[in-house]
């Protein structure tokens, strides 16, 4: 801070002569004088600092995301009970003549969405299951020799803690289906 | 003029002088090549969802400023004409071609790049201070490799402005979490590592799900250092270098434990070093 603040001062003399000297600590103090900047365009750089800082802090309280690149930093950020669940959101989809449905990497190269995407806006997929077409049809684009998926099903895992451990086989629930057209 | 007056001018003027330091404009050079060439990798691999988005227009949730501006859900083929312009652009800011224009360009098309990856439902955190990086550059206007010994306040405000938003990244996560669980302790006894690791962790951690106390007190230690992290901006010499190594291995770590590598915050860090001293002699001589 304070050799920052001489380098400034010291900076704003005539230029010493002695550029071009090794030793890279001195060469910012003999750099070529640089052009002071004027009082506007201190301000508003000043100035976007302050307005991003505050946006920045309201996206936290307001625990918001939607002021992206200043969004709310969430992720990990929510208490997890020892003793509570860890659920994991899965897509499986029933084929043509297989008795059980498959589960489906939950990615952009199998059906076209990644999981946190879905979890993000998991309410709405739940309500309006027909969302669930894309899905099917990213999958169909991106897999052209395998046959196309009869059903979607979307579902979570849940598995059980118990101080930290878990405990038993992982639940398996079905949050919503959709017969692909 | 009282005293108090001239005390206070003269903290006003230590504040502008902090915010806005004297830095080498090489500093920026190599800084730009760094942020530039790591925006093409982004684009390719770690953001690259943004062509599937376009096949799956449904599923957009237009963040503020992309609703604002009203941002239309991607197609694949816009999509594809966005993807090569952010490469030519980048190429172009990296090599300091035509810098002020290359530079918005890249600002504008990467900044659109990110509302469709992260406007699709989940938004990452990793990308603040790659955003603002690309925002920033463009405002130092020239620098080049040789400038080594010319400083400039507006070269010294953008890499400040990356600096407060790498720390920042971390330092209100903390304050997300107190936020998010009300009670910090609660977060930090939790069971988030726990979580984490069995939805998305590696075979080889899996014994540590056996040892839930070693996985909390590693949530209170990610708790004080990133609280903490804000003090990096004044640290200097071996403490900055011994700070970054740091948190470099803490996201090696995530990385090799959870694959969560968090690289576009990991590579602005590279604004808190000395990145002229990589400019070879014989081009920092030549003015």
């Amino acid at each position: 801070m304070d050799e920052k603040k001489r380098r400034l001062l010291t900076n704003r003399k005539p230029p010493s002569d002695t550029a071009g000297e090794p030793g890279p600590a001195d060469r910012a103090a003999t750099a070529t004088k640089p052009k002071p900047m004027s009082t506007w365009s201190i301000t508003w750089r000043l100035g976007a600092t302050a307005v991003a800082l505050i946006i920045l802090t309201c996206g936290q309280f307001l625990n918001t995301n939607d002021f992206f690149p200043l969004g709310s930093l969430t992720q990990y950020a929510t208490a997890k009970d020892l003793n509570g669940t860890v659920n994991s959101t899965c897509i499986e989809a029933q084929f043509p003549g297989e008795d059980e449905p498959r589960r489906l990497g939950f990615n952009t190269d199998t059906v076209g969405i990644e999981r946190g995407d879905i979890e993000s806006q998991l309410d709405r997929v739940i309500a309006n299951p027909e969302l669930m077409q894309t899905m099917a049809d990213s999958f169909e684009r991106l897999h052209p020799n395998e046959p196309k998926p009869e059903e979607m099903i979307l579902c979570r895992t849940v598995t059980q803690l118990e101080n930290g451990r878990s405990v038993g086989e992982p639940e398996h629930k079905i949050l919503a289906t959709w017969e692909v057209q | 003029m009282s005293n108090s007056t001239t005390a206070e001018v003269k903290a006003g003027n230590r504040v502008i002088a902090w915010f806005t330091p004297q830095l080498p404009l090489a500093r920026v050079a190599v800084f730009r090549v760094i942020v530039y060439i790591f925006v093409i990798i982004d684009v390719l691999t770690i953001s690259a969802d943004v062509i599937p988005h376009g096949w799956t227009p449904e599923l957009y949730q237009p963040l503020w400023l992309a609703r604002f501006l009203h941002i239309p859900p991607v197609s694949v083929l816009g999509a594809q004409i966005l993807l090569a312009a952010i490469i030519v652009f980048s190429l172009l800011a990296a090599a300091g071609i035509l810098q002020r224009i290359s530079g918005w360009a890249v600002a504008i098309t990467f900044g659109l790049w990110m509302f469709y990856t992260q406007g699709y439902g989940y938004v990452a955190h990793d990308h603040m201070a790659l955003v603002i990086a690309v925002v920033v550059l463009p405002t130092v206007g020239i620098a080049r490799f040789r400038d080594v010994g010319a400083t400039s306040a507006k070269a010294g405000w953008a890499l400040r402005v990356v600096q407060i938003s790498v720390v920042l990244t971390y330092f209100y996560s903390v304050v997300m979490k107190w936020i998010a669980s009300g009670n910090i302790t609660h977060w930090a006894n939790g069971a988030v590592i726990i979580w984490a690791l069995m939805r998305r962790g590696a075979e080889w951690s899996k014994p540590f799900l056996e040892m839930p106390g070693l996985l909390i007190a590693g949530q209170w230690a990610t708790l004080v250092f990133e609280f903490l992290s804000p003090i990096v901006l004044f640290f200097k010499g071996k403490w900055l270098y011994g700070a970054v190594i740091f948190f470099m291995l803490f996201h090696l770590m995530t990385y090799i434990a959870l694959g969560i590598h968090f690289l576009p915050t990991v590579i602005c860090w590279a604004a808190f070093l000395p990145l002229e001293k990589l400019v070879p002699k014989r081009f920092a001589a030549t003015r």
